[in-house]
Formats: C-alpha cells, sequence, structure tokens
C-alpha cells in the first residue's frame, strides 16, 4: 500500500520536474521589445479597426432600418 | 524499493529540491526581462477619444440565460446557446431566427460556429460536443443530422473548431481539453496540465502556429502545443478561477478575464503578465473578453451587469456600457471588427458597434 503511494508520488513529481525544466528552456525576450511590437501593432492597424474609430453610416450593416418605398 | 525511470539518485526529496530551484530560477529569469511596463511604452500613444458605442440589435428569442455564443465568418450570423438547452442561429442584420433546436442537455454552455458557415457545435451538462450540419431546408429537423463528437467524464465548457470543419477543440470541466476529427468521433490528442475544471480556451490566429491558450478554476493559463500536447507555457498570477482567454490579435499575447474581477494581458515572447485591468470600484468577476480589430480595445463583460472597455496600451478603462439586466456572460467582437455582441443572463443578445463622428 505505502509502496503504491510512493511510487505515485515520485510518477507526479517527475512530471512536475520534467514540466519546470521544459518552461525553464523557453526563450524569452524582454517586456520592453515585446511592448514595444504590441504598441506597433495596434497603431498599424487603428485605421482599420472600426469599433475604434466608427463606421461612417452609409457603410454600416447595423444601421438603423430605414424603410423603403416601393413602385 | 525499486521505481522505474529514475535517473540514479532521484528520491522524492531530491525532485522537490529541485523543482523549488527550477521554480526560483524561472521567477528570476521573468524578473530580468522586466525592464519597463507596458504603460510607461505607450504614454506617447496618443489617448483615445470618447467611444460612443449603441446597441443596434437586440435579439430575443431565448427563454432562459444565454452563456455562449459565436460569430458565423459571415459577419451576420451568430448562434446562441442557453440554460433551457436552446440553440438558436439568427441573422444579426435582420435578427430573425434561422434555425433553433433544443438539446437533450440543459445549460448549454458551449456553442461555436464552423468555419463554412454550414454547421455548429454546442455542448455543456451533456459532457459532449455534437455538431448539427445547418440545413438550407428551414423546415428539415437539425437534431436528426446530429453527430455526436466529443465525449467527456465532465461538462463541457468550451469548444471551437480548428481552421477547417474537420478538427474541434474542446475543453472540460474534467480538467482536461481534447481535439477530435468531426468526422469519425476520433480524439486525436488530449491535453494534461491544470489541476481542477477547464473553463474556457482559444485558439492561436492561423497565421501564428498551432497552439492554443486555456483557462481554469486551478487560476492557471495554459498554452498548448496542439500537435504534441505539450503544455509550453503557464501563467499562475490570478487570485481566482480565469472565465475568459482571448489571443490578441497578433497572437503574440492573450487576455484573461477572472473571478477576481480583473482582466490581464499575457505576452507570449516575454513569457509574462504585462498588463491588468482592474478598478477599485469592479469588484465582480469578469466573465469574457475579447480584443477590438487592433487589439488596442479590451472589451470585458462582467457579472455586475456591465461591459467595460479598456485601452489596452494605456490600461485605462474608455467606457462602460450599460443596458444588459443580468450578468454578462459571453461576448464577442465580429470577424471583420465592425461590431460585437455581448449574450446575457437576462435572456438577450445586444449588438453594438461605434458610431462615427
Amino acid at each position: 500500500m505505502s509502496n503504491n503511494n510512493a511510487s505515485s508520488n515520485l510518477v507526479v513529481a517527475q512530471r512536475v520536474v520534467k514540466q519546470l525544466r521544459f518552461e525553464a528552456s523557453v526563450r524569452r525576450i524582454k517586456v520592453s521589445q515585446a511592448a514595444v511590437d504590441l504598441k506597433n501593432y495596434c497603431l498599424q492597424n487603428a485605421h482599420q479597426d472600426h469599433l475604434l474609430m466608427g463606421v461612417p453610416s452609409n457603410d454600416n450593416p447595423f444601421r438603423p432600418p430605414k424603410s423603403c418605398s416601393l413602385f | 524499493m525499486a521505481c522505474q525511470g529514475l535517473a540514479s539518485g532521484e528520491t522524492l526529496k531530491s525532485l522537490k529540491a529541485e523543482s523549488e530551484t527550477l521554480r526560483k530560477k524561472l521567477e528570476e529569469e521573468r524578473k530580468k526581462l522586466h525592464d519597463v511596463e507596458l504603460e510607461k511604452v505607450a504614454e506617447k500613444a496618443e489617448a483615445l477619444g470618447e467611444l460612443n458605442m449603441k446597441t443596434r440589435r437586440t435579439l430575443k428569442g431565448h427563454g432562459n440565460k444565454v452563456l455562449c455564443m459565436d460569430w458565423c465568418k459571415d459577419k451576420r450570423r451568430i448562434v446562441s446557446s442557453s440554460q433551457d438547452g436552446k440553440v438558436i442561429v439568427w441573422d444579426a442584420f435582420t435578427t430573425n431566427k434561422e434555425h433553433a433546436v433544443t438539446m437533450p442537455t440543459t445549460w448549454v454552455m458551449a456553442c461555436a460556429y464552423a468555419p463554412s458557415g454550414c454547421a455548429i457545435a454546442c455542448g455543456g451538462l451533456d459532457n459532449k460536443c455534437s455538431v448539427y450540419p445547418l440545413s438550407l431546408d428551414k423546415d428539415e429537423n437539425l437534431a436528426a443530422k446530429k453527430k455526436s463528437v466529443a465525449m467527456h467524464t465532465n461538462y463541457l465548457s468550451g469548444c471551437t473548431f480548428t481552421n477547417s470543419d474537420m478538427q474541434i477543440l474542446t475543453s472540460s470541466g474534467d480538467g482536461t481539453s481534447a481535439l477530435w476529427d468531426v468526422e469519425s468521433g476520433q480524439l486525436l490528442q488530449s491535453f494534461h496540465g491544470h489541476s481542477a475544471d477547464v473553463l474556457t480556451l482559444d485558439l492561436a490566429p492561423s497565421e501564428t502556429g498551432n497552439t492554443f491558450v486555456s483557462g481554469g478554476s486551478d487560476k492557471k493559463a495554459n498554452v498548448w502545443d496542439l500537435r504534441s500536447g505539450q503544455n509550453v507555457q503557464s501563467f499562475d498570477t490570478h487570485d481566482s478561477d480565469i472565465n475568459c482567454v482571448k489571443y490578441y490579435p497578433s497572437g503574440d499575447a492573450f487576455a484573461s478575464a477572472s473571478d477576481d474581477s480583473t482582466c490581464r494581458l499575457f505576452d507570449l515572447r516575454a513569457d509574462r503578465e504585462v498588463s491588468i485591468y482592474s478598478k477599485d470600484s469592479i469588484i465582480f468577476g469578469a466573465a469574457s473578453v475579447d480584443f477590438s480589430l487592433s487589439g488596442r480595445l479590451l472589451f470585458a463583460g462582467y457579472n455586475d451587469y456591465t461591459i467595460n472597455v479598456w485601452d489596452v496600451l494605456k490600461g485605462t478603462r474608455v467606457a462602460i456600457l450599460f443596458g444588459h439586466e443580468n450578468r454578462v456572460s459571453s461576448l464577442r467582437v465580429s470577424p471583420d471588427g465592425t461590431a460585437f455582441c455581448s449574450g446575457s443572463w437576462d435572456n438577450t443578445l445586444r449588438v453594438r458597434h461605434e458610431r462615427e463622428g
């Protein structure tokens, strides 16, 4: 009984160490670099962002429906 | 006592000591690279003007709480699912209901539109994810063509098609996420690592490769490699359940919404949290988040019935949106970024956009 507990604890501990070793090997960049890239992406794409800029009324598919007359 | 696979000299004690050392090393590495705050870098960026968001459509028809919603790639159709088991496909332009399915389960917590627009997937307390092909024939009984794809051992919390109608990624209360083949129902890959319910997942934008992020009740957000099943990165700065995760449009970061009433931004290349969106006055949990097309705005739905709109770069709130009469459970920006839709426990969905000028 206690052998089983011990070996499953070991398996868990081995898994944790393996995962941590993997995470420690991940290549990271400085926050300053990452932040500049995030900022540049936002600014470069701002003009296409209609939730930021607004949609001109005639282009807007969600504009309040107008009534049509059929002749 | 013989144990398999142990390197020489490895004991429980030495493994625990090594994991402590590794954790400390990880913390130090991340700290070293933390040379500036995102807000500082964003200081020079122009401040955002006042937003003028208006509700343009209110979709009424669900008889109970709306739990989840998703947009079709055609930017006009929406699928939503509810506590009473109903899944409805709407034309958001006209507010017409195009299809309705009654699931054989309540609490349909997850729903998704297929990339082709020809099918939807949904599931919840039935522990499954089912796919319904959408027929052009309005009279056809959708339930007859239903296909059970995913089987978990606890509730389905999230589902999304990958880049085609052929594969589905699911997250579950059983603590795992899984990738399935739709046609055969075969399990292609499973993802283990969360120590409690997985509540949410999001697939990386297709240009950035084969990864997805998941969030759980264990307060962790994990990034996974779809092919290998490997957990490649892990973030654990939240103080409570993570209800929603969404990738930043470039794929280099993701945002999270949590019961700890904050939303946070995690940069994947810096491997750390880089911003936190919170206010002392916001004390209710955040349930759902999504970015605007440029990534500048973060829309977040809360349990206090409001939607807060955050300036992602500066970390400030730029608008509060009212209107829902109960918790906002689900929120998504449309595929072309012109509008966003929110689903609520008040049984309705609202489509909003920004007016020009």
